[in-house]
């Protein structure tokens, strides 16, 4: 087994560690879903995760204002129809004719 | 196979079938995501090593990150630290779907949590306040993962062999963070979490150049704390 091989599957044991942290938590420190700070958490993260990969990396100038337009077009289409495929496809779809403008 | 599901009461497929059916459209949010990640194994040099992150690691930005360090021939400390790094967010996920795993067979108890990720998270995460039984959420949260792990690697493996030709336009970009806006969206909040979910969007954007992952973590505790304050 290479170098690499063997960093990849120590990272995989240590991300399914990560995954699985809680189950070795007591009783007591379990989450209780009912609790407003608890239900918060959800949306933040993925809010987080979103607000990351919207950065971007290297791609030309002028591609950010499209993606941020195509993003908010996908939370006004979710919020107005509730369709998370639909908002999702509207935004590529409002991406690639942005890409193809800018 | 049609006959063994002949002797399956229709009940009992119920969940897996909804399960399947919530997460087909994250999947086809993610497969361009998927297919960018499979051109960066096909452009590695160390293939089998590019290749064992899809099953190993099981995240986008985790297996990107190693990927790319492997590529740069990157101390093996170095790729473990980044991937635990951006992957620490899973802990959380894994924390707050811990009521699935609560009164579950051991077999799921160890399984279920390697299926935790983003979009996982995303379609498990609501059904957590309808009551559902063990069982009934323990076959929602399978047909959901089945669907999301084959599409993830059907779409790595297109990508090796598609990525050579692919261009990297803003419409694949965008296929990420449109669909987990879109999940965040398409539930109304209260205005305190609201603005939470704003500033962490922000802070996740600024902070996304941060190395070693630590904008994403750092934008979780500011949307937490701008939650907490507003609700004060």
């Amino acid at each position: 087994m290479s170098t690499a091989l063997l960093a990849v599957f120590v990272a995989g044991l240590a991300a399914y560690g990560l995954r699985a942290l809680v189950l070795v938590l007591p009783d007591r420190h379990r989450p209780d879903p009912g609790a407003g700070s608890f239900a918060a958490l959800g949306p933040i993260t993925l809010a987080a995760l979103a607000g990351g990969q919207l950065a971007g990396h290297g791609e030309a100038a002028g591609a950010a204002p499209v993606r941020l337009l195509a993003v908010a077009l996908a939370v006004g289409v979710a919020r107005r129809w509730g369709s998370v495929g639909l908002a999702t496809a509207a935004a590529v779809g409002a991406a690639a004719l942005g890409g193809l403008v800018a | 196979m049609s006959a063994v599901l002949d002797h399956v009461p229709p009940a009992a497929l119920r969940p897996w079938r909804d399960g399947a059916a919530d997460m087909t459209p994250l999947v086809l949010a993610v497969v361009p995501f998927a297919i960018v990640v499979g051109a960066a194994v096909s452009s590695s040099p160390d293939l089998a090593a590019a290749a064992a992150t899809g099953p190993l690691l099981y995240g986008g930005s985790s297996q990107l990150a190693a990927i790319g360090q492997l590529a740069d021939h990157a101390p093996a400390v170095l790729v473990l630290a980044t991937a635990t790094v951006i992957n620490l967010r899973l802990a959380l996920y894994g924390y707050l779907l811990e009521p699935v795993f609560r009164d579950q067979p051991r077999w799921f108890r160890f399984l279920g949590p390697y299926f935790v990720i983003d979009p996982q998270f995303a379609v498990v995460a609501p059904r957590l306040g309808e009551g559902l039984s063990p069982t009934t959420l323990r076959r929602y949260y399978l047909g959901a993962a089945a669907v999301l792990w084959l599409g993830w690697q059907v779409g790595t493996l297109a990508g090796v062999l598609l990525g050579p030709v692919l261009p990297a336009t803003a419409a694949v970009a965008v296929v990420s963070p449109a669909y987990l806006s879109a999940t965040i969206g398409k539930a109304a909040r209260d205005a305190a979490t609201t603005t939470g979910v704003l500033a962490a969007g922000a802070a996740g954007l600024l902070g996304a150049h941060l190395p070693a992952g630590l904008g994403l973590v750092a934008a979780i505790a500011v949307g937490a704390a701008v939650t907490k304050a507003a609700r004060s």
